[in-house]
């Protein structure tokens, strides 16, 4: 096994408890439980959509000549799904006032 | 006079009072920590000149963080005719990959 595999297996396994930890908590909220084969396929699942929203983030910045990835990019993966564009935006304008209050705070002092 | 409510409106569910409803937007306890979400996403890109942004970093995660839930929710509601909620069925629920497998297409489609 090459250093890359390993290091994509331990990738994995990382993604793997935080999803657990995820389900579980939304498991608890439902009060239903979850088999571990669930939790692994679902795991399997978040892989490649991480693999499919990293390349189109890639290119959705260079389509507009950056380098670096912007919260631009990632309210566009959200472009077909209004509901889920707005929940976004919402992160992305609570992000945005959090970074200015600080940036307010530290130019007065 | 009014129609008699049907008893099951009538019953108390102790969960309701002390949990308030949670807003989407609160920080999540449990949630993908973004070193995590990084490095997943640096894993996947092409270029390796190409940058994600810390803000970008955090909007991926919450957008991961709504893809799994909703990945659950989807499952229960499948199986109890779209009512996740129905908590007093719900009880002894078991998710199989079989649950995941029937609302995975439609999940990536709204993805």
């Amino acid at each position: 096994m090459s250093a890359d595999d390993t290091e994509q297996e331990r990738l994995k396994s990382a993604l793997w408890y935080h999803v657990g930890k995820l389900v579980d908590e939304a498991c608890l909220d439902l009060n239903v439980n979850a088999t571990p084969q669930f939790i692994g396929s679902l795991t399997e699942l978040a892989w490649v959509q991480f693999d499919n929203i990293a390349k189109d983030l890639e290119n959705f910045a260079k389509h507009a000549n950056r380098s670096t990835v912007s919260t631009a990019d990632v309210l566009l993966l959200a472009r077909k799904n209004p509901d889920l564009h707005g929940l976004l935006q919402k992160v992305v304008d609570d992000e945005a006032a959090e970074r200015a209050a600080k940036a307010a705070g530290k130019s007065r002092r | 006079m009014p129609p008699k409510r049907p008893s099951k409106a009538n019953e108390e569910d102790p969960r309701k009072n002390d949990e308030p409803k949670k807003d989407l937007t609160e920080d999540h306890k449990v949630k993908i920590p973004p070193e995590l979400v990084a490095k997943l996403v640096k894993n996947f890109l092409e270029d390796e000149g190409t940058k994600v942004s810390g803000a970008a970093t955090k909007t991926v995660g919450e957008y991961m963080h709504l893809f799994l839930t909703e990945a659950v929710y989807r499952a229960v509601s499948n199986r109890r005719d779209g009512d996740p909620w129905a908590k007093t069925t719900n009880s002894g629920l078991m998710l199989e990959v079989d649950d995941l497998e029937k609302i995975a297409p439609q999940l990536l489609l709204d993805f």
